[in-house]
Parts: structure tokens; sequence; C-alpha cells
């Protein structure tokens, strides 16, 4: 329970899968700091503004990259978690390819998915996602198809909390060439996640979760098959 | 710094931020750079500008550690 002002009724928040609430104050100051101290546009200058603000995304960049096992370099910043998925399915896949998705996925990536399904793009199936490895396994196994390009996984659903065994799924994946991709709009932040550990080559997070950000922002990783 | 300086153009800003901490790491001062972008070959416009004594250590430790120089 929190008070936010004199005139605001005491909040109870319990929406935090939304988005979390409320931000720690470090998050509010950081933001502040940089609006008022380094809100150059990096990368297009080189006055001490811009060069602040290159820094800043910079570590952002470095951070992020140490936190999930990944590549500073391959660190894409995005407006939500939506659009980093966006961004992965359509730069993976190409026309002819076979999509693997399981039964918790969100709508961000159902609906992507089932629109190239639609334009006779590609074509996907349906696997019941576990928490147990063997039978997640079993079941991707038996749907993977010989044009199977990518496999992917909400890490953990936003209905049940069901959490996917991600590391099983990309060691499948990565002997078989199969690009894995994990939706962790619910996981990052919260749970132990590392790209090179468990054989993710796509990862999607918002900022704005278990990341405690703002608002409006979202990061894609890419593995090292990618660029 | 020593006020002669050599400039070392790399391929990407995040390159350049890389590449200051990295040479300090190794005791090398170093600034990042906007370079004229028609002297860069592949280069984003970015780099960094250390004393002419340490240029040639810092390209090594450059290429040592997969920073490649994009040319000036």
């Amino acid at each position: 329970m929190m008070g936010i002002g004199k005139r605001t009724p005491p909040t109870v928040y319990l929406d935090n899968a939304a988005t979390t609430f409320p931000k720690p104050r470090r998050v509010i100051a950081e933001t502040e700091r940089i609006l008022r101290y380094a809100c150059g546009n990096p990368g297009r200058s080189s006055h001490r503004l811009s060069m602040r603000a290159a820094e800043t995304v910079y570590e952002c960049r470095r951070r992020v990259a140490e936190l999930f096992g990944g590549e500073d370099e391959r660190v894409i910043f995005t407006s939500s978690a939506t659009h980093s998925l966006n961004l992965g399915i359509k730069t993976a896949l190409r026309k002819g390819d076979h999509v693997l998705i399981s039964d918790i996925e969100h709508n961000s990536v159902i609906r992507p998915i089932a629109t190239l399904a639609q334009r006779g793009l590609i074509t996907f199936d349906v696997y019941e996602a576990s928490t147990d490895p063997v039978r997640v396994l079993s079941e991707i196994s038996a749907k993977t198809r010989s044009n199977t390009a990518m496999v992917i996984a909400c890490h953990r659903s936003n209905i049940c909390n069901l959490l996917q065994p991600v590391g099983a799924i990309g060691e499948y994946c990565g002997s078989r060439g199969i690009t894995f991709l994990v939706d962790a709009s619910q996981s990052a932040g919260c749970a132990d996640i590392h790209m090179k550990r468990d054989g993710i080559d796509i990862l999607c997070a918002p900022g704005h979760k278990g990341l405690y950000g703002i608002p409006g922002s979202g990061i894609a990783l890419f593995g090292d098959r990618f660029f | 710094m020593d006020h002669k300086e050599a400039a070392i153009a790399l391929r990407s800003l995040t390159h350049s931020i890389k590449a200051q901490r990295l040479l300090g790491g190794h005791g090398i001062d170093s600034r990042v750079i906007k370079p004229d972008a028609k002297k860069t070959e592949r280069g984003c416009g970015y780099g960094v500008a250390v004393a002419i004594r340490d240029e040639a250590r810092a390209r090594k430790i450059l290429e040592e550690n997969g920073i490649p120089v994009a040319g000036l």
C-alpha cells in the first residue's frame, strides 16, 4: 500500500505483470538526470550532450548484454516487447519457413505469426507448453519438420505463471540449426536468463516490467548467427 | 595527453566508446572524436584520438580485442 499524495487515496497496485509500479527512486532520478544533462542525440554529434547520451546508451547496452549473457553490439533498443518480437520474427523468418509456437504465447507472438501464415509466407504449428523438459521436447520434436526454422517459447506465462525450460529447448534447437526465440516479457529481471548458456538466438523483453524501466522501452538481443 | 594526437577511425560510436574504455584499461588516455567523414573509409564518422606515441600500441590493442580500425 502506498500513498501518492495528500489528495490521492492509498493505492494497492497488483498489475505488475502489465507494468511495474512504483518505479524505484533511482530509475526516476536517472531518468531526470538524463533529461537534464545527457539529452543530446547519441551518434549524431560530438558535442558534450551528445557524447553523454552516447555514453549512457552504451552503458545501458553493456549492462543489458551482461545481464542476459549476450553481446553489447547485438542489443537493439525498441519501444516495447511487442516491437521486439515483431523485429525478431520478421528478421529471422523467410518465405516457406515452418514455425513452432507454444500454446501459452501472447498475442504479440500469435498475431504476427498468424498474419504471416495467412499471407502464405510461412506455416506454423502449436506445441503444448510445459515446465517438464522431457514433455515439452517430446511435443516439439514430434512437430518439427524438415523446414522448421524457428521455435518460439514464452518463457513465463502471464496467465498461469508456467515457466518453460528454455535451456532444454535451446539445446534441442541448437543441435538442429533451428532459431530459438524467447519471449521473456514476464521473466526478464525476475528469472535467470543467459543467452549463450540457454541456446537462445533471439531474446525479446519489455523494459518497463521486471526491469523496472520507463514505459515505452523494450529490448531485442540477437545471437551471433545474425548480423 | 600530448598536444600531438593521432586519430583512429572506428566503425561505430559503440566501438569508439568500447575502445576508449579498453585503452584506458591499458593505461592509454584517449577521447572519442568525430573525424572528418570524408577521411573515413567504412566508419560511421567516429573514432578515438590518442597521443602519437601511443598510436601503434593502441592499434595493436584494438586489433587484439576485436575492434577493427576503419582506416584513416
